[in-house]
């Protein structure tokens, strides 16, 4: 089962899917975009954070009304935004928390 | 590579393989042509970030068909959860028959091979070299191995007739 804290490549899958339905390539580009560089998912890491994400009901397929080659297309459930919004809350305050202390700390 | 790809994909468990093995080889295929053109460096990274992911993808989906549910693996404080489809692998017990079958059939190789041998000198010490079988001890190792998976399997399938995993879907994931 997938729970709170995420990994960081399942972030990253997770914040791929947030704004709008995607294939498993351009889930590996989008990854390795918004970690500048830094993750470079491969198809196994991949395809194994999809299906426990699929079997969890964070994320589901979605069908295309022009399916590209038989590319499948994923996107969020209702249940892993919320999830995905958890977790952002959890940095936000994590980060808020870590300036706090470390700007007492210069002081 | 492609090849090499496609042969690695047969590690996975075949549900695995069978629903996403295409998409896999498909979106392989697209982050290949990409680095096609770049250097020998780039490729060989690419290629060994593949590897990687694939035996470390397909040994993950090996340990949750055995264990059922990663939660069980990954959380024992939790409830025990088991999916319906559970089964003991069969292929798990025909690799582990073939191995006792190889270890015996070399063992008794061996065994005739030194029976066929002309000791010229006598054995000396207190260790006689024909008293010296591994046999039993290796099958008594791998009968030990058999029953305990086969204890364990007795357990699981067990609770997995009680219904205490329909008990865990009930009562629901707080992680959700």
């Amino acid at each position: 089962m997938q729970s709170l804290p995420l990994t960081e490549p399942v972030m990253l899958i997770m914040l791929s899917l947030a704004a709008q339905p995607q294939h498993g390539y351009a889930i590996l580009k989008d990854a390795e975009q918004m970690s500048a560089g830094r993750v470079k998912l491969s198809t196994g890491t991949l395809y194994g954070a999809l299906r426990r994400l699929l079997d969890d009901g964070w994320i589901e397929r979605f069908e295309e009304h022009e399916p590209s080659r038989g590319r499948q297309a994923y996107r969020l459930t209702a249940g892993g935004r919320r999830n995905l919004q958890a977790e952002i809350d959890r940095m936000k305050h994590l980060t808020r928390l870590a300036s706090l202390r470390v700007a007492r700390k210069e002081t | 590579m492609l090849r090499l790809y496609r042969c690695l994909l047969w590690f996975y468990p075949s549900p695995h393989r069978r629903e996403y093995g295409n998409e896999m080889t498909e979106v392989f295929c697209a982050a290949r042509a990409e680095i096609e053109n770049k250097g020998a460096l780039t490729r060989g990274l690419f290629l060994f970030r593949e590897i990687r992911g694939l035996v470390g993808g397909a040994l993950e989906e090996h340990v949750r068909s055995l264990a059922g549910s990663h939660s069980w693996i990954r959380l024992p404080t939790r409830r025990f959860t088991m999916h319906a489809e559970f089964r003991f692998p069969r292929a798990t017990l025909i690799l582990m028959a073939l191995i006792l079958a190889g270890t015996v059939l070399a063992i008794e190789k061996a065994q005739a091979i030194s029976a066929s041998l002309p000791h010229i000198n006598p054995p000396v010490g207190p260790i006689q070299p024909e008293r010296l079988t591994f046999l039993r001890p290796v099958l008594l190792m791998f009968a030990a191995a058999y029953a305990t998976g086969l204890i364990g399997w007795a357990i699981l399938f067990a609770l997995k007739r009680s219904g205490m995993h329909r008990l865990s879907q009930v009562e629901g994931s707080p992680g959700r």
